[in-house]
């Protein structure tokens, strides 16, 4: 072992916290700090878009309705449906230790978590550059980010999956491709209702420490690490972040990514299209 | 340009070799940056990029856009201080167009910029060529570009 991996179990949070956890972990990182791997279940349901993802996907008065708050992160990807009955898990790691490229992250940081679901007899693989799947269908939604001097890929693993609300949440054209969006959800994102948070995490913890040949040790957020957490608790909330930073207008055919390969389209809605095609 | 490792390289530009970005002078104290062709590489295909406000004072090492590829959003760094006088909305409409043609799509423009600190970044192929040799022979042996 070359080093300590602290693992971070921060129990049940709230929607905003669960969030800024990460966030800040990655922010507070400096050049020489052992990398930390982080769990969360967010004690509240949520709507979660990316950096560079526009408020105008989501069907704000649904969420709204449904009592959802919308909260905007410095990663990438899409809009998700987010709640208590997923497993988040995040690695961070100083940029300088970071591999170059995107395509090596996420190789680096996400296969120790198909690694860990192997070993709990989920035959689950990497696809994609960082989709986690099981047999065609995506366990897990990833996404990945730079953040201060920190580099951060998270996951979420879900024991349930209510397609329903996360396609309802989605603003689409018509009822038509909502009823297209539905079913392509629920073919190809699947929960993994057979594990428990009691055996992914200690799965994880090994396979993470393994991958970073580090010695995984039990640890708690720095005093860096909470003002770091605090200050995006207080980004988070603010009404400019979530209207996020200005983007060219949405293009003219709604699409929807439902998992790497499988869009649905609002005119050739399901059709599949090529794994990697964009 | 020069072809160097499989890439041209403009030797007219400077070049910020740790934030792979090339900088032109378009008049004193005026440049463009934009994305130089192993940065455009590692970062894989954009779909996104998004600017700091126009008029933003940047000091050396602030962000200046952020970059999305690949569910992965990163920082691009200032490598000089200077004040945002544009940003290229071709690039922000369609990003692709970074990744298909770095040395062709100029990212943000500054004004402000010291002599001094354009002099201490790599310029002339005496500096541009080793530095990228070596860049792209890494990136290569690291797994980042195909051998």
């Amino acid at each position: 072992m070359s080093g300590a991996l602290r693992v971070v179990d921060a129990g049940r949070l709230s929607a905003v916290r669960s969030q800024a956890l990460y966030h800040g972990l990655a922010e507070a990182m400096v050049r020489g700090d052992d990398p930390v791997l982080a769990f969360s279940r967010p004690a509240e349901p949520y709507v979660c878009i990316g950096y560079h993802r526009r408020l105008e996907e989501l069907e704000l008065d649904t969420c709204a309705t449904l009592g959802l708050p919308v909260l905007r992160r410095q990663i990438g990807g899409g809009p998700v449906y987010l709640d208590a009955d997923q497993l988040f898990f995040a690695l961070a790691l100083p940029t300088a230790d970071a591999p170059a490229g995107v395509a090596r992250i996420y190789e680096a940081l996400l296969t120790p978590a198909a690694v860990a679901l192997r070993s709990l007899g989920v035959d689950a693989a990497l696809a994609g550059g960082s989709d986690i799947v099981v047999a065609g269908r995506k366990v897990s939604g990833t996404a990945g980010g730079q953040i201060g001097e920190g580099v951060v890929v998270v996951g979420n693993l879900m024991f349930a999956f209510p397609h329903d609300v996360m396609v309802s949440v989605l603003a689409l054209p018509d009822a038509a491709m909502r009823a297209e969006c539905l079913a392509l959800m629920r073919e190809y994102v699947a929960p993994l209702p057979q594990l428990s948070e009691a055996a992914l995490k200690p799965a994880l913890r090994s396979a993470y420490a393994r991958a970073l040949a580090a010695e995984p040790r039990a640890g708690d957020l720095s005093r860096r690490e909470r003002g770091a957490v605090e200050r995006w608790e207080a980004r988070l909330r603010d009404p400019g972040w979530t209207r996020g930073p200005e983007l060219p207008p949405l293009p003219p055919r709604r699409v929807v990514k439902i998992r790497d390969g499988v869009w649905c389209r609002e005119r050739d809605r399901g059709q599949l299209v090529g794994a990697g095609a964009r | 340009m020069a072809s160097i490792a499989g890439f041209e390289l403009d030797l007219s530009r400077r070049y910020a070799p740790a934030e792979d970005l090339w900088l032109t002078e378009m008049s004193e104290g005026v440049v463009r940056i934009g994305l130089d062709p192993l940065g455009a590489q590692s970062a894989g295909d954009l779909i996104a990029v998004s600017f700091a406000a126009v008029g933003a004072e940047l000091a050396a090492g602030e962000t200046f856009a952020t970059i999305e590829a690949a569910k992965f959003v990163g920082p691009l760094r200032a490598p000089v201080a200077g004040a945002i006088t544009a940003v290229n909305a071709n690039a922000w409409r369609a990003p692709a167009r970074i990744s298909a043609d770095p040395l062709g799509v100029w990212l943000v423009e500054l004004r402000n910029v010291g002599q001094d600190a354009l002099d201490a970044l790599l310029y002339g192929e005496p500096a541009v060529r080793p530095w990228f040799e070596s860049a792209v022979a890494r990136a290569r042996s690291e797994g980042v570009l195909a051998e």
